[in-house]
């Protein structure tokens, strides 16, 4: 039995003759799978668009359909190269997988990581995170990397092995709404009560805002030394519009704090404050 | 068996409203709040309710967003029961802008008369969410959406003296599934634009085309109030404006009716200014302004809406243009801008 494996694995490989044709028709595989799975990430993030809170729903089966285009054209790639016993197959994965790991140990960790992305599902197309040093929208998940959209517009490609050695925060957990935190501070002789009640009514007034069982605000307010911090948690309907929610509550509230008389503290909070 | 109602299609809802009415206790008033989309009915509802109750109950109906001046005073009426119609008017989307709703609330809190009160659905949920306003009212009855038979009652009790024809269009060639269209597409590098062939779904055929198997023959009449049901969404106000719209010569012709083409796509502001006029019957332009925030802003967003055909502008005052509604409440729901 483990005679016959061996001389299974052994047995010649029998290579296809190479020419001209067979060179057009590997081209072709690799073309087709390029070209199909843009098209179909095209059309998937053009519906999405139009799914409205069904937007991260579609979006989930991108990389999936990728992942799946692409073990195909290997299949296809290598099996029109060669032809190959199911046995031999097995063995040279293994033995490819085994030289090249080693030689390419940080792409196939990258590779790993793509494919727990895609499996386990930590964040998917269109959450907000926090990966690396880097935050953002993920805009693309691809087998070596991560694309994220970061709030200065710029398109970081962050390696997938991150989720192996570093924290990945999700803000919204494949949810189109996210929940946004507001922090104003007064002076700590200002009428904190009716700072907060002003910072409530900007909050459920804005026109970025959405509030049900599911998706609650509250107003927080915390004493500090020299100041008396005044927080919101509320949730923006859609996360690509996290900041705007943001400047348009911390506008309004602080026009009203200024229209009732509510001082901005003097001594302003540092770092340390804003983390607590 | 209650008395017979002359409203057509809320039967069971004005007996429920008469029920809280006639088991009124003063050391418990159970208020109520009658809910209905914007020309659901909410006021003809109140108005069979003053008919019937007339002698115990004072009626005040709001005209527009409150004001200090226009606050009426609860305390000083005499009758047991207060209605009030247009309750979303007590509060608008801006910073203070719960200061009369508050009162309002306070003041049935501890009044020992019962409040009977009418709110639009947009406002109430809104209202709800932000206020809690749902646990004032022990009784909240909710105008549900009408059936085709039902409207067809409703809107033909307003023309009693007309002989109306439903007429049969001929049977038309069936519309494509599928047709080609011209769409401009930029190139890259270049920037050019070009004009590529693309292909376009007909849903409405695919949806016709797949009813085909379970087709039953219907009269000319039947269709065109079951067509005017699913266009208003069972809404008699709208159903009753898109059928006086298509009423020509005293004849209505299926074909007539418009379909409730909804593509739409707003930006932020319009999207806000929609919900806000959504949840009001209508709203003054100096009203929009000062919760939207007036300016150039503004006027640009009530043009759009104005030209997409979704509002409509009567001396200063905006309101929702009536075939669109089903289209706008599916289109601010499916964006979250109404919960």
């Amino acid at each position: 039995m483990a005679d016959s494996i061996f001389s299974d694995v052994t047995g010649e490989l029998s290579l296809k003759t190479i020419d001209a044709g067979l060179i057009l028709h590997l081209v072709a595989i690799v073309v087709v799978a390029y070209l199909l799975t843009t098209l179909l990430s095209y059309i998937l993030s053009r519906f999405s668009e139009r799914a409205g809170v069904y937007r991260q729903l579609v979006t989930l089966f991108i990389p999936l359909l990728k992942i799946f285009i692409y073990t195909v054209a290997l299949y296809l790639f290598i099996t029109a190269l060669i032809e190959p016993s199911v046995t031999q197959l097995i063995a040279f994965a293994g033995l490819f997988g085994a030289v090249v790991g080693i030689g390419l140990k940080d792409l196939f960790s990258d590779l790993a990581g793509g494919i727990v992305i895609i499996l386990e599902k930590p964040f998917q197309i269109g959450d907000k995170v926090t990966m690396g040093n880097y935050y953002g929208e993920v805009k693309d998940i691809r087998l070596r990397s991560t694309r994220i959209q970061t709030p200065a517009d710029e398109l970081v490609s962050v390696p997938n092995n991150t989720i192996f050695t570093q924290s990945v925060n999700s803000g919204n957990a494949g949810d189109i709404a996210m929940m946004i935190v507001i922090d104003l501070f007064i002076d700590s002789m200002s009428d904190a009560a009716h700072a907060a009640k002003i910072l409530k009514e900007a909050l459920v007034t804005s026109k970025y805002v959405i509030i049900s069982e599911q998706y609650p605000y509250t107003i927080l307010i915390e004493d500090f030394p020299c100041y008396t911090r005044v927080r919101a948690k509320g949730y923006v309907y859609d996360l690509r519009l996290e900041f705007e929610f943001k400047s348009e509550v911390t506008r309004r509230a602080l026009a009203e704090f200024k229209r009732s008389d509510i001082k901005l503290p003097l001594c302003y909070p540092g770092l340390d404050g804003l983390i607590s | 068996m209650g008395e017979e109602s002359n409203v057509i299609g809320y039967e069971r809802e004005i007996e429920a409203i008469s029920r809280a009415i006639e088991q009124f206790d003063p050391s418990n008033p159970r208020h109520v709040a009658i809910i209905g989309e914007p020309m659901a009915g909410k006021t003809t509802v109140a108005g069979e309710i003053m008919r019937r109750y007339g002698d115990c109950i004072h009626s005040v109906t709001l005209g527009g967003v409150m004001t200090q001046d226009a606050m009426p005073a609860f305390s000083s009426i005499q009758k047991d029961c207060i209605l009030v119609d247009n309750c979303e008017f007590f509060a608008t989307r801006q910073i203070g802008g719960f200061k009369f709703l508050d009162d309002f609330l306070k003041c049935q809190f501890y009044s020992t008369k019962l409040f009977i009160t009418a709110w639009n659905s947009y406002a109430w949920r809104y209202l709800s969410a932000v206020r809690n306003i749902g646990t004032y009212y022990p009784l909240v009855v909710t105008l549900p959406a009408m059936d085709s038979s039902t409207l067809k009652q409703v809107i033909l009790s307003n023309y009693p003296q007309r002989e109306i024809r439903f007429v049969e269009n001929p049977p038309s060639e069936p519309a494509s599934i599928c047709t080609m269209v011209q769409r401009q597409a930029r190139l890259p590098f270049s920037g050019r634009e070009v004009s590529i062939p693309w292909f376009h779904l007909n849903t409405n055929a695919i949806r016709s085309r797949l009813q085909v198997g379970r087709k039953t023959v219907v009269s000319p009449e039947d269709a065109v109030f079951e067509k005017i049901r699913r266009v208003a969404r069972g809404n008699p106000g709208v159903a009753m404006q898109i059928f006086s719209g298509c009423l020509e010569d005293n004849v209505v012709s299926f074909e007539k009716i418009p379909e409730d083409e909804c593509e739409l796509s707003l930006d932020i502001t319009e999207s806000f200014v929609l919900t806000l006029i959504v949840s009001m019957k209508s709203l003054q332009y100096h009203d929009l302004s000062a919760i939207a925030g007036g300016g150039e802003v503004l006027d640009r967003a009530l043009f759009s809406l104005r030209r997409q055909g979704l509002i409509l502008e009567d001396d200063g005052v905006y309101r929702i243009s009536p075939a669109r509604l089903n289209c706008i409440g599916n289109y601010l729901k499916k964006t979250r801008r109404v919960w």
